[in-house]
């Protein structure tokens, strides 16, 4: 969502003073389990649903530093999901990509790629949920974009400071409605 | 009676090599993988194979050859497709089992995780996984290998990755003059004995034995390289502390991986000594290294025959490494 609005792959939405297009939009998802933890890639151009076990109590929002340095590449983990930096080794958690007039960027672009494993600036966040499913998470792109534009030029992506604070500000801008 | 007696005694002498043998190497970070599996074949063709970059012209080992220990001798900075050139000294590739992280500045944490990197650089490699891996599907060769190696098939990002890095952790040194000293089997010569002595009071804290690195980074302050301007380790931590330290290399076949330093700007042994002798940047405040080092020419000299019996021809020349049907 952005603001009040749903978000449609390529479409323009008027939002923040703006006229917004998203192009690209993913995250992952970690399940904490007993045994294996079981993890997502959610593509807002595939789906943005996944299965919880009803036991689950929290999830996390990316991947733990445990599950980044101990990766087998597989599945959700294959970085031909393009949510994997070559050069600094480690995961995407978010990225988030688009179009505003606000944007300085060549193409008016910007550019959010949300990651990082190591403290201080590790990213992934586990939040509560509760126990019956299924849940809905609603969360509200606005202010990250809306920081990204203002503070960092329209693009983060790399570990660091400024990821740290945007995944901060993501982390608060998510709602579970029943 | 006697005869006897000699048997236990030598049998007992052989036994004690082995055991001296397995003390003096910690144990390795990485699973070390048979030299002869198929596994081992796969990466070892994948590393010399030309279809893993974009433009099919270069290899890892066009970057990593073995006659400098897998490092690069052409170039300072690495030299990839189309001529482009890197920002870093390709590194010798030795003993990486025992590494914990990569590249100069441990952006990398795990060997596979590593070969990621120059497949898709844009100095490097430059290509696509889903390219790669599209190739390497289309070719009947890296089918039937990838099915003999992990019994199964298409070929997967997570086959590509543990091949290299097998072949990788079989890259292992340790038979060079040092290794027989250490196992009693040589002496060391007087000159070879007093460089060994300057060493442990001047180097190992940093290139700790026996692989000559103690896994970290440091600031060895070098001038500054204002047109690279290379933050090295602060890159990825972003902590001040560690700005311009670089991982601290082996120093194991120094002789055949020149040039030296993260960014070669050393062509000859003689210069990394001097530059620790008299060239240590005192206006670093982030080095590592407080002064420079009490060494007179005679005392480089030692240093540089004991680095000299690092050298391990097998290693820089054992046919096990290279393409079997090589030339
Ligand atoms: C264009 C030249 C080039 C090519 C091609 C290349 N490398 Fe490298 N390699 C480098 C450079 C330069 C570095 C150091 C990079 C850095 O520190 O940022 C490096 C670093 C490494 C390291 C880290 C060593 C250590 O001790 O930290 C490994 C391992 C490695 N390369 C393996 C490979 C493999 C496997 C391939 C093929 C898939 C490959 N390289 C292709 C230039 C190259
Ligand atoms: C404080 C730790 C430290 C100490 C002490 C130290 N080194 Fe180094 N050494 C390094 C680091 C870090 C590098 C890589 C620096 C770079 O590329 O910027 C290096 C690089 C080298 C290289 C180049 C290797 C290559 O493959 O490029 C040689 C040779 C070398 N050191 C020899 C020595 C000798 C001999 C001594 C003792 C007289 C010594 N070093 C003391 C940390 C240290």
């Amino acid at each position: 969502m952005i603001g009040k609005n749903h978000i449609t792959l390529n479409t323009p939405i008027n939002s923040l003073d703006d006229t917004l297009r998203i192009t690209a939009c993913k995250m992952y998802i970690s399940i904490p389990s007993s045994t294996k933890q079981i993890i997502h890639v959610l593509d807002i151009e595939e789906t943005l649903t996944c299965s919880i076990p009803d036991e689950a109590e929290t999830v996390i929002f990316g991947i733990d530093s445990m599950h980044t340095v101990n990766t087998d590449f597989t599945d959700a983990l294959d970085p031909i999901h393009g949510m994997f930096w070559t050069w600094n080794s480690g995961y995407i958690n978010v990225k988030i990509e688009g179009i505003s007039r606000k944007s300085i960027q060549n193409g008016n672009i910007f550019q959010i790629h949300l990651g990082g494993y190591l403290s201080p600036y590790s990213t992934a966040f586990s939040i509560r949920i509760p126990r019956k499913a299924p849940i809905r998470m609603e969360v509200d792109l606005g202010p990250s974009i809306q920081t990204v534009l203002k503070q960092y030029g329209g693009t983060v992506m790399s570990p660091g400071k400024a990821g740290h604070e945007l995944m901060t500000i993501l982390q608060r801008s998510i709602t579970i409605v029943e | 009676m006697k005869n006897f007696l000699l048997i236990i005694c030598s049998m007992f002498l052989l036994m004690s090599f082995i055991s001296v043998k397995e003390e003096y190497f910690p144990k390795p970070h990485y699973p070390i993988a048979d030299q002869n599996s198929p596994i081992v074949s796969l990466g070892r063709e994948l590393f010399h194979d030309p279809i893993l970059s974009k433009d099919s012209t270069i290899s890892c080992a066009s970057c990593h050859s073995q006659y400098n220990a897998f490092a690069h001798s052409d170039h300072a900075l690495s030299h990839g497709i189309a001529d482009r050139i890197g920002i870093r000294n390709a590194p010798a590739l030795i003993n990486l089992a025992w590494s914990e992280s990569f590249m100069w500045d441990g952006a990398s944490f795990s060997l596979e995780a590593q070969v990621l990197t120059p497949l898709t650089a844009h100095h490097e490699m430059d290509n696509s996984l889903d390219t790669i891996l599209r190739r390497l599907n289309n070719h009947p060769k890296y089918s039937h290998l990838v099915q003999q190696a992990f019994g199964e098939t298409p070929i997967l990002t997570k086959h590509l990755l543990k091949a290299i890095a097998s072949y990788e952790s079989t890259l292992i040194s340790r038979n060079s003059r040092y290794d027989s000293m250490r196992m009693h089997l040589v002496e060391f010569t007087e000159q070879e004995q007093k460089g060994y002595t300057l060493f442990k009071q001047h180097c190992n804290r940093c290139h700790t034995e026996p692989l000559f690195t103690n896994g970290q980074f440091a600031n060895t302050a070098l001038p500054m390289d204002t047109s690279l301007n290379d933050m090295g380790r602060y890159r990825i931590t972003q902590d001040s502390a560690h700005i311009r330290h670089f991982k601290i290399p082996t120093l194991r076949n120094l002789l055949y991986s020149f040039p030296y330093m993260h960014d070669g700007r050393f062509k000859r042994l003689r210069d990394v000594l001097n530059h620790y002798a008299e060239g240590i940047n005192m206006h670093d405040e982030h080095r590592s290294i407080e002064k420079p080092f009490t060494l007179r020419s005679h005392d480089i000299t030692d240093l540089m025959s004991f680095l000299h019996a690092l050298t391990d021809r097998t290693f820089i020349f054992n046919p096990q490494f290279s393409m079997r049907n090589a030339k």
